[in-house]
């Protein structure tokens, strides 16, 4: 399976001065838009069916740094990707768009260092949920969607695709940004406050059934 | 914002107030309003003008001006006349007067000067750029500079800077008077040596202007009726369908002594001509009356709402309590509403004392603003004459047929055997996760319509984010400013494709067709603030530097339809959606596209001859499912197929109508979308018949 669709542009590397622990690349969403044949992931229709219920622009997610799709971010998907900037090859990759950690639209050697920075201290223990790339992803275990953004007064629901997982069991909570959250009926909620201004960022926690615990951030979308 | 004074004539004869007249009387502050007839019944000598070696002049600016717009401004020797016009300010002084010159021509001898920009004629509109205030100086042509007069005129208000929202289309109030100040509003370039209007054919004089609308004068010799405009600004020319009314008072006996009485009549001109259609009201007081002067005579009244008849109120003020007595009360509210057939009063006058006694009299309408009716294109190519609302005219003389044949065949949509038209915007085409419109396209085609699919090619214009996790750390991302300027060249091209798919697509419709369609998908937004926001906009998934608007789209596709064709169907497969079916209803009945009027029924503005049908996948206040998206489709997609299996069986060749397929999809409008909004036409609807659903209006059927 190829996985190195691109889009046509490519970003210039990030600032990386300050990064550290997670990696969300936040905002928006991990379509394949400007690609002339779209890639899509494995069973997509069967996926798409499961999320045909959600609100408009709801989509999965996946965790940043999580090459293999295993849960973790260890050393075992660095290894991954080095494998992968040394052309040595994409086996054992289902989510190239985890590997994209600079949010650049490319995987080099910037990737690994940012990587590797964050294992330095060890597995990630709250990995950073993302919509946004312009790589493609295999969704093997997707568990949770969302969608990508909102506008200030605007709404990001937050559905549990793993049946393991509930609003009953399983809880989301603000970290940051002008929000609140909502447990509405099998989803949350997050409310964008109407005075957000366009391009702050929101962060919430989700914390799942078994312990696992998740950060997603995503962007307030400029109002024209 | 009008005034004029009459002297009272026999019945039989009609008032004409000469120019100067009006001048005088609005020096009383409560005529400096538009739309709003003041007559002042004088039964004393009339005002001598004073002359002196200094004569009144001022410089009239609008208000609604921001920091680097062009706008326009003039000079006046009526400034009193603009001092209680709430949209411009004014700057009041003297000049030298002329021997033998009149207020008319005075300026004609004068020239002026901004800052130290050139010398400009002094009785023509000067443009400007705003700036914090506006210095200007007044002199006589030939003379010294600093013998005129000159002043500084504050353009900007403190504190935060003003939100004027910009219009994108030509409107103005229903009713005219004659030789009044008018104001329209539109998307001006606020040059007013640019800008040309007329009425009627007559030039009218501009005095101010700025991006959001102009004040002028109407020539004082139009006559009561309708009153054609035309706007010509920025290579952009749009007209206007208002009417002139005019008021007039009399009395029987001009002289009374005391204890004696005499009839005085009022009657209103000119309403008679005022189409059914424009009878709705506003919901507001008109924008340069006061409330108060409403609310002083008809405590309870409430303006009529859009989908309320509209009405005239008259009131009449005995302003000689001393001296005369006016039958029924010294105030005096009457309410005229369409098809009345008489718009006048007839009551008495008694005196008290004998001497002089003055009565008002105000007429405030209460009737919604006119649009700018189709462009000249579509007017020439499909219409034979120009109306409001644009009516459907009959085909040219068709070939003598048999008395049966020929009713029939006047009876039939004139745009018959014309084709159908399809345009759809597809923002989700290649966009994991979402539904796209790839195949109601097809569909389209195989059915026979003639489709423009547009699916851009959108990129995100990156942004930089700052992202913090619990204070560990954060992650801040700079894109590169050539990597958003690459986007956002390579967005303008794809939003130019789809804006260019638009122009295709109206103009197609302009032509002609019998049935026109309109289908968008992709990421809708809700109502926001402004009057582009209106009705919300369609957008990709991401950040792309541009946005499709709603009320824009529809507007534009109405116009082009309106009365060019048998039957008009829009759909929008996206979040908020029942704004379009909300927009569509009220162009079809109103003719306007703000999302904020409730329904109306107002037949004549339906755009299709035998139906208007417009659906959506979600309502105007909600979002709604992907999968909605999925399975609404085949409400279209359903009656596609059925016309696409009805084709198959026919003989090669064009087939012969889409009246089956129009009516299946005005039928599915009415009944399975989320949101949706049917019409009969503005032929067929008889008695209305209005679908309505998913956007907080109940069906009419």
């Amino acid at each position: 399976m190829s996985m190195l669709y691109k889009r046509k542009k490519a970003l210039m590397p990030a600032d990386y001065q300050a990064i550290a622990a997670l990696i969300c690349a936040v905002a928006v969403s991990f379509s394949a838009a400007a690609a002339a044949q779209k890639k899509l992931p494995p069973d997509y229709e069967k996926k798409r069916e499961a999320i045909r219920s959600f609100e408009s622009g709801v989509v999965p997610l996946f965790a940043m740094g999580d090459l293999n799709e295993d849960g973790k971010v260890d050393q075992e998907d660095l290894k991954l990707l080095r494998a992968y900037v040394a052309h040595a090859g994409a086996a054992g990759i289902s989510c190239l768009a985890a590997a994209d950690l600079d949010d650049n639209g490319a995987i080099s050697a910037k990737d690994v260092a940012v990587l590797e920075q964050i294992l330095a201290r060890g597995a990630v223990q709250a990995p950073a949920l993302s919509t946004h790339s312009r790589l493609v992803c295999d969704f093997k275990n997707y568990f949770i969607a969302a969608r990508p953004q909102a506008r200030a007064g605007g709404t990001v629901p937050i559905h549990f695709l793993d049946p393991r997982f509930t609003t009953q069991n399983s809880s989301v909570a603000l970290i940051a940004g002008p929000a609140t959250v909502a447990k509405e009926s099998g989803a949350y909620v997050v409310q964008v406050a109407k005075n957000a201004p366009g391009g702050s960022i929101i962060t919430v926690s989700i914390t799942l059934a078994n312990s696992q615990k998740y950060f997603y951030s995503f962007s307030v979308a400029p109002t024209p | 914002m009008i005034g004029f004074t009459a002297n009272l004539r026999p019945p039989t004869r009609e008032v004409k107030m000469p120019a100067s007249t009006g001048r005088r009387c609005s020096l009383k502050s409560k005529l400096a309003l538009p739309f709003l007839f003041w007559l002042l019944l004088v039964f004393s000598a009339g005002a001598s003008a004073q002359k002196g070696p200094l004569v009144d002049v001022g410089v009239i600016v609008p208000r609604d001006v921001i920091t680097g717009e062009t706008v326009s401004g003039s000079v006046v020797t009526n400034p009193n006349d603009y001092a209680n016009i709430a949209g411009m300010r004014v700057a009041k002084g003297q000049l030298p007067g002329m021997p033998g010159a009149t207020p008319a021509n005075l300026l004609s001898n004068f020239s002026l000067r901004m800052a130290d920009g050139a010398v400009l004629p002094a009785d023509r509109p000067f443009r400007f750029t705003v700036e914090k205030d506006l210095a200007i100086r007044v002199f006589r042509t030939g003379g010294r500079e600093d013998e005129g007069w000159s002043t500084r005129i504050p353009l900007l208000t403190e504190g935060a800077p003003p939100a004027f929202p910009l219009t994108m289309v030509f409107s103005m109030p229903p009713l005219n008077l004659a030789g009044a100040l008018q104001r329209i509003h539109g998307p001006f370039s606020g040059d007013s040596n640019r800008t040309i209007i007329s009425v009627n054919g007559v030039p009218v004089r501009l005095l101010a202007e700025s991006p959001r609308g102009v004040y002028c004068l109407i020539p004082s010799d139009l006559p009561p009726g309708p009153a054609d405009w035309t706007i010509h600004d920025q290579e952009r020319t749009a007209r206007i369908r208002t009417w002139v009314l005019a008021l007039q008072m009399s009395a029987d006996r001009l002289k009374l002594m005391k204890g004696e009485s005499t009839a005085f009549h009022v009657f209103i001109k000119g309403v008679d001509t005022i189409p059914q259609e424009a009878w709705f009201g506003s919901g507001e007081v008109p924008e340069f009356v006061d409330p108060a002067l409403i609310r002083t005579f008809l405590p309870a009244f409430n303006p009529p709402t859009p989908s309320q008849p509209g009405v005239l109120v008259l009131t009449l003020e005995n302003m000689s309590t001393g001296t005369v007595i006016m039958s029924g009360g010294d105030r005096l509210a009457f309410t005229f509403g369409y098809g009345q057939g008489k718009y006048e009063h007839h009551g008495t006058i008694t005196a008290k004392r004998a001497g002089s006694f003055n009565i008002d009299g105000t007429l405030i309408p209460f009737l919604h603003d006119q649009p700018e009716l189709a462009s000249d294109h579509s007017m020439t190519v499909a219409n034979d004459k120009v109306e409001n609302p644009p009516v459907h005219t009959p085909s040219p003389t068709p070939t003598p047929v048999s008395s049966t044949e020929k009713k029939k065949k006047e009876e039939d949509c004139p745009q018959r055997g014309r084709g159908c038209v399809a345009l759809v915007i597809d923002f989700s085409h290649n966009v994991t996760w979402e539904f796209d419109m790839e195949s109601l396209s097809k569909k389209l085609t195989a059915a026979g319509c003639d489709t423009d699919y547009v699916a851009p090619d959108l990129q995100e214009i990156p942004l930089p984010h700052t992202y913090g996790i619990q204070g560990v750390a954060s992650y801040t991302t700079t894109p590169d400013p050539k990597d958003q300027e690459a986007a956002r060249t390579h967005n303008d091209a794809e939003w130019k494709k789809i804006k260019d798919a638009i122009a295709q697509h109206q103009e197609k419709v302009a032509r002609g067709v019998e049935l026109a369609i309109e289908i968008v998908n992709g990421h809708g937004a809700g109502k926001g603030n402004t009057e582009t926001l209106a009705c919300g906009n369609w957008e990709w998934h991401e950040y792309t530097g541009d946005y499709l608007y709603r009320s824009r789209f529809h507007e534009g596709n109405y116009r082009a339809a309106n009365k060019n064709v048998c039957g008009w169907f829009t759909s929008d497969f996206s979040c908020y959606g029942g704004l379009t079916p909300k927009v569509v209803d009220e162009l079809n009945n109103l003719t306007t596209a703000t999302c904020s009027q409730a329904s109306a029924i107002a037949c004549p503005n339906h755009a299709g001859w035998e139906a208007d049908s417009s659906t959506s996948t979600a309502t105007n206040t909600e979002t709604c499912s992907n999968g909605s998206i999925g399975w609404q489709k085949s409400y279209i997609g359903d009656p596609l197929d059925a016309e696409t299996d009805r084709r198959k069986g026919l003989p090669a060749g064009p087939a012969s109508n889409y009246s089956g397929l129009i009516d299946a999809l005005r039928s599915k409008a009415g009944e399975s979308s989320t949101s949706r909004y049917a019409d009969r036409g503005y032929a067929k609807d008889k008695p209305p018949a209005h679908a309505r659903g998913g956007y907080g209006e109940e069906s009419n059927k």
